[in-house]
């Protein structure tokens, strides 16, 4: 780590690097790393000198498959008389075949489940690709689930994961990037995007945003999210984690860029706006007036979720006028027995939806059903009963609880639900210009906030009135002839435009 | 640097609760304020407080105290857990001595305070304010709520005019027109609405009994009224009801000799008809008779304005919006010998699902 | 690659509308009926629209000032009269904007301290704000038009709420139409012409508009959102109060919300100041913008540390205002010099720059 100069920190925590490589040091010789290797107890080097000219096989038990090995690669080694590796290479019936020198590479590619052949001494190796993968089968995505549409998710497999991506989109220009990150976890990463839609730009930005990281472990897709990110000191999510399938193809032909990472079921979709965050794929299954009218309630929901806590702090701490007379005497009612001040009890219930929450996310799924229910019923009814918080209170609360999990994107539920505990604070110190202010500053932040480069507000601010079409409302495929403005792609127009002529001459009565 | 300085700037405040609370459970609520006159010029002030038990009871609970200004009466209200507050305020009532005394004192200090609502009912007690709030009636929600209902009601379906601390406002300060209020009387054991009491700037000068106060909005605004009963010249009565009056003012000569002349377009259903047949020559007789009473029902009603010396018909308004250059003090001068004319016309439109 | 950053820098040229009208638009329209109708009684409609036009007029004078090259005033001072008068001119414009955001800020925390909490202390809110000013100048004029953007669409549905009032209204109150001399309209223009202040903005925002010719017609949108705006307030509160009552009145409008009377809200007017704040925040952001401008053209000093030093300046002022007196005053000062500046300054600059461009060629 680089000594901080005294002045700035925060500014000085944006500013430096992190995660930018340093240039690489020192070299070793194929010796050193094979001798350095073999203090693993699965690293196999294997000296045959009975053949004609004497070689020696180097791999990695637990990474090769040994089935290949016999059957494709002994057969041929003690079939032909090896006189080179050239030779060798034409035998052997196996693709991704390469004759190297280059010790630091030869050690990559052994990491990666290659056999490496080494003839007598010699500094050339014959490297050939025998991994073997094991992974999961293909299941139903769990987190984005939907009723209507594919239920086809990725799994922690990169090659089954560009498998399913290739084949939804047979395009040719549709172009995948290997890039590969982290000093211990070496873990590819494939960029994805669909070349003259992909805004080059936006392309550059990503690969060499990318190619900078320098970090030691990449567990998944999400830790690359999060240095990727324009400003990684906000809650806000700046790229959607997804494992939708249908979801990636669609981002992709928008324009976006989609990365996986080896190891994750998860990819990432950037640049993305505040909009896409409400979108819920099975909006695009659903008729355009129904998905729009889902999608405002989902944004109202998402307001409610936010605000409803926190104005009935404001509003019972400081101006219990608002209420009409007869909703006023009805919460008077279920709060005269309570001992606590309103930002007491909402906290209390609040943190407690939150620990239920938390449980539940951490428990077996059948133990969290349970503890669900569990919690909800009977701590809510026991807490009203004994005069902790009013039933008014616990309506309004687990009415935001549910309405922040209408959200389809994971990451934007969390940061619902973190927001509301600053603005319940503000709340009770200011009342409702307290809300007023602290919206003004999450305003002011979301102003400011860029998805690689591009506003996270477009297309509401910037204004861009052609980008509606599929933002806060769905409108139907016909009239959503170009590509959003806000991916600042080249190529514009999405179908050709044919029957507005047409329809203009028709009157009723004429078919 | 700045981050870190502005957070705990932040903290700094969120720390030091910067601003006094009025927790909804803990302040109490006032629904119902009387003012009487009080001894040495004082103002007598009762006030009613709702309590809310868990179980949806209401339990009323008043205060009595006086003091020279209703704001210092606060001060006094001993026995009541302080700060007052008077933001759910939705009935103010007078004592009569009070009302014509003066009732600009007590109303000075709600219009004032950001805190008071301006839909607030305000009405005149025939005897003590204070008696009223103070009675035990058996309202289910108290007599706070019950009073207000009870005036909304007469507004919406009744025959009383439009009426609220904004308007009271709003034709005490204008030019050319008077307040009024609703005047209300215990009777036995509730409360009705006896008539409405007229005020000159802000003092109770006379008032009006029900059929009167039927007559005055009918002719004041356009107004859907409620039910009205026409006593027939063959001894058989009417019930008239939804009976919608459409008006019109003209003033001709607004700063020379005035000439007012008042159409009044009535549309009626009849609800009962106590004869046998209700034919159409029996409508078309209703209708003549009731052109008849509100023709010299509404004339007496504006001699007796004039008499008073009061506008509650705003016709000095009305005169100011039709004339250029406006002159109040000839208007004033001439207002209590004006000649007024009034034109009702009066259709009936159903008749119910029987003849 | 630099001149496409700076190109990052720009905003379309439509937005100049939102930033005009929210800069016009701010804690004025709270009460200013009564200083009209003080003069033209119930002819106070007919003022609100003439001011329109004559801002209008001023609007195309500034773009007539601006003229074609991509240079504000400031710039202009500069060339046109030298680095000392020119700057001299400047500080005064800085003094002037640091006024505006004085007056914006005092203002309504005045109205929140009158309405909501009396006990308020006037640094806390202040503080606040001013915070949050700085958090928008250090995203650049961006987020400043951003900020005046959604200033003015986040609370135009309150202008719904003016049915209610209208219940209650007699608009009769209106008539007779022009009932008054025109010294009285005069008068009434000239008191109008607070609530207008807040175009000058255009001076300052000009080069960082994409399209710069373009934007006229926007910037006359802009005045004409206001006069509607102003139009529909001043309609409804002749309508709604008497006369006297409404001199009485000091916050009109704040007044007939009080009328609106929802199923689950009444008392609006707690919700109608808890808008407001939104609505006044562009006036302080573009302000202190437009001061700091200033400050890093004629005394280069980078906005980034100047800014701290006005917003500080405003602070001060704000907490040293303490009472009504002292808020009607700076208003009246602010009122007078923006009228100088408007009815003599901007026409003998027109003058100057027709006649010196003409000269040149």
């Amino acid at each position: 780590m680089r000594m901080l100069p005294k002045r700035d920190l925060a500014a000085e925590l944006i500013d430096v690097k992190w995660f930018q490589k340093a240039p690489f040091k020192k070299e070793m010789t194929l010796d050193e790393m094979l001798e350095d290797l073999s203090k693993s107890s699965d690293f196999v080097t294997y000296h045959n000198k009975r053949s004609a000219i004497s070689y020696t096989i180097i791999y990695f038990a637990s990474i090769i498959d040994p089935a290949q090995l016999h059957r494709n690669v002994l057969p041929k080694l003690n079939e032909c008389e090896m006189k080179s590796l050239e030779e060798l290479e034409s035998k052997i019936p196996i693709q991704n075949l390469e004759i190297t020198s280059d010790a630091k590479k030869i050690q990559e590619r052994l990491m990666n489940g290659y056999l490496a052949v080494r003839l007598s001494n010699d500094s050339n190796v014959l490297l050939m690709d025998l991994s073997l993968t094991k992974s999961r089968d293909l299941s139903a995505p769990e987190i984005e689930f939907s009723v209507m549409g594919p239920k086809e998710g990725l799994i922690e497999d990169l090659q089954t994961n560009m498998n399913l991506i290739r084949r939804r989109i047979p395009h040719p220009k549709l172009r995948m990037k290997q890039v590969t990150i982290g000093t211990v976890s070496k873990t590819k990463v494939i960029v994805i995007y669909i070349e003259d839609i992909a805004s080059e730009q936006n392309v550059n930005t990503v690969m060499q945003r990318l190619e900078d990281i320098d970090f030691d472990i990449i567990a998944d897709s999400s830790f690359l999210g999060q240095m990727l990110e324009d400003n990684s000191f906000s809650v806000f999510p700046q790229m959607i984690d997804t494992e939708r399938t249908d979801r990636i193809t669609g981002h992709l032909n928008y324009g976006a860029i989609t990365i996986l990472a080896e190891g994750s079921s998860n990819a990432l979709i950037g640049p993305i706006n505040f909009g896409q965050l409400l979108v819920s794929f099975e909006d695009y299954y659903l008729g355009w007036n129904i998905a729009s009218f889902f999608r405002i309630i989902r944004m109202f929901s998402i307001i409610m979720s936010i605000v409803a806590t926190p104005l009935y702090v404001a509003v019972l701490t400081y101006h219990f006028e608002l209420f009409p007379s007869k909703l006023l005497a009805t919460l008077i009612s279920s709060r005269s027995d309570i001992p606590f001040i309103p930002v007491i009890e909402v906290l209390f219930l609040e943190i407690t939806i939150d620990l239920l929450r938390e449980a539940g996310a951490r428990m077996p799924s059948k133990v969290g059903q349970t503890l669900g229910i569990v919690g909800g019923i009977v701590i809510g009814t026991a807490a009203v009963e004994a005069s902790l918080t009013s039933n008014i209170l616990l309506i309004i609360v687990a009415l935001s609880a549910l309405a922040s999990f209408t959200t389809p994107v994971y990451r934007m539920t969390n940061t619902i639900r973190f927001l509301r505990y600053p603005l319940i604070l503000f709340a009770h110190f200011l009342g409702l210009i307290g809300i007023a202010l602290f919206s003004l500053f999450v305003l002011v932040h979301l102003i400011r906030l860029t998805s690689f480069g591009s506003p996270y507000l477009a297309p509401l601010y910037p204004p861009r009135l052609m980008d509606w079409y599929d933002s806060f409302f769905r409108l139907p495929y016909v009239m959503q002839k170009k590509r959003a403005h806000f991916f600042r792609t080249e190529k514009v127009s999405r179908f050709l435009d044919k029957k507005e002529k047409k329809r203009n001459s028709l009157d009723f009565d004429e078919q | 640097m700045k981050k870190r300085l502005a957070v705990s700037l932040m903290l700094c405040l969120l720390l030091t609760s910067c601003v006094s609370t009025e927790i909804i459970d803990e302040v109490p609520v006032v629904f119902i304020a009387g003012f009487d006159k009080g001894s040495e010029g004082k103002i007598k002030g009762t006030i009613s407080l709702q309590r809310f038990k868990p179980n949806q009871e209401v339990e009323t609970r008043t205060f009595q105290a006086e003091a020279h200004t209703s704001k210092g009466l606060r001060n006094k209200l001993s026995g009541v857990p302080k700060p007052i507050t008077i933001g759910k305020m939705a009935v103010m009532l007078f004592g009569e001595e009070e009302a014509e005394k003066g009732v600009l004192r007590v109303l000075d200090s709600f219009l004032r305070d950001p805190a008071s609502g301006r839909l607030m009912y305000i009405g005149v007690v025939e005897g003590s304010a204070g008696d009223l709030i103070t009675e035990e009636f058996e309202y289910l929600q108290g007599i706070g709520p019950f009073l207000q209902i009870l005036i909304r009601q007469s507004i919406e379906y009744g025959n009383m005019p439009q009426n609220n601390l904004h308007l009271f406002d709003y034709k005490y300060y204008g030019k050319g027109m008077d307040p009024y209020m609703p005047l209300l009387k215990k009777n036995e054991d509730e409360i009705i609405v006896s008539g409405l009491a007229l005020f000159k700037g802000e003092k109770m000068v006379g008032e009006l009994d029900l059929e009167e106060m039927f007559m005055f909005t009918l002719i004041n605004k356009n107004h859907k009224a409620g039910l009205f009963e026409v006593a027939l010249s063959d001894g058989n009565f009417a019930t008239l009801h939804k009976v919608k009056s459409h008006v019109d003012y003209t003033i001709d000569n607004g700063n020379t000799s005035p000439e007012v002349s008042i159409k009044v377009d009535i549309k009626a259903n009849i609800a009962q008809y106590t004869g046998d047949k209700l034919d159409d020559k029996i409508k078309k007789m209703i209708a003549k008779e009731f052109e008849e009473k509100i023709q010299k029902d509404s004339l007496k009603l504006i001699k007796k304005f004039q008499d008073l010396q009061i506008d509650p018909l705003a016709l000095g308004d009305r005169a100011r919006s039709q004339t250029r250059q406006f002159n109040f003090s000839n208007w004033e001068d001439q207002y209590t010998g004006l000649d007024i004319k009034i034109k009702p016309t009066v259709g009936i439109l159903e008749s119910g699902i029987i003849d | 690659m630099e001149n496409n950053r700076k190109k990052d820098l720009l905003v379309s040229s439509f937005l100049v509308m939102f930033i005009i009208h929210s800069n016009q638009v701010g804690v004025g329209i709270l009460g200013f009926p009564r200083y009209i109708t003080q003069y033209t009684e119930q002819d106070a409609w007919i003022v609100v629209i003439i001011t329109g036009l004559i801002f209008h007029v001023f609007v195309w004078m500034m773009y007539v000032i601006l003229g074609d090259d991509n240079e504000d005033i400031i710039d202009l001072h500069k060339k046109w009269f030298g680095s000392w008068i020119g700057g001299f001119l400047n500080i005064l414009f800085m003094l002037y904007m640091l006024l505006g955001a004085v007056i914006v800020l005092r203002t309504s925390i005045e109205v929140i301290q009158a309405w909501m909490f009396p006990e308020l202390q006037t640094w806390i809110p202040a503080i606040m704000y001013l915070l949050l000013t700085y958090y928008v100048l250090a995203g650049g004029f961006r987020t400043v038009v951003g900020v005046s953007f959604f200033g003015v669409i986040l609370p135009i549905w309150l202008i719904t709420t003016a049915v209610s009032p209208a219940k209650f209204s007699s608009f009769t109150n209106l008539l007779p139409v022009f009932d008054h001399s025109l010294k009285e309209f005069a008068m009434g223009i000239k008191q109008m012409t607070l609530s207008y202040l807040g175009a000058e903005i255009l001076l300052f925002a000009y080069p960082f508009l994409k399209n710069p010719k373009k934007s006229r017609i926007w910037a006359h949108l802009g005045i004409m959102g206001t006069t509607v705006i102003y139009l529909i307030v001043m309609v409804i509160s002749i309508a709604f109060y008497s006369d006297e009552q409404l001199q009485q009145t000091i916050w009109s409008t704040l007044v007939s919300w009080k009328m609106v009377e929802l199923p689950f809200v009444e008392r609006f007017e707690y919700i109608g100041i808890t808008f407001w704040c939104f609505v006044i925040f562009p006036n302080l952001c573009l302000y202190i913008w437009a001061a700091t401008r200033i400050g890093k053209k004629t005394l280069h000093i980078k906005q980034k540390h100047f800014s701290i030093v006005l917003l500080f300046l405003v602070f001060l002022a704000c907490v040293m205002i303490a009472t009504r007196e002292q808020i009607d005053m700076l208003n009246t000062v602010t009122a007078s010099i923006g009228t100088y500046f408007f009815y003599i300054y901007v026409p003998i600059i027109f003058l100057y720059s027709v006649i010196r461009r003409r000269v040149t060629r």
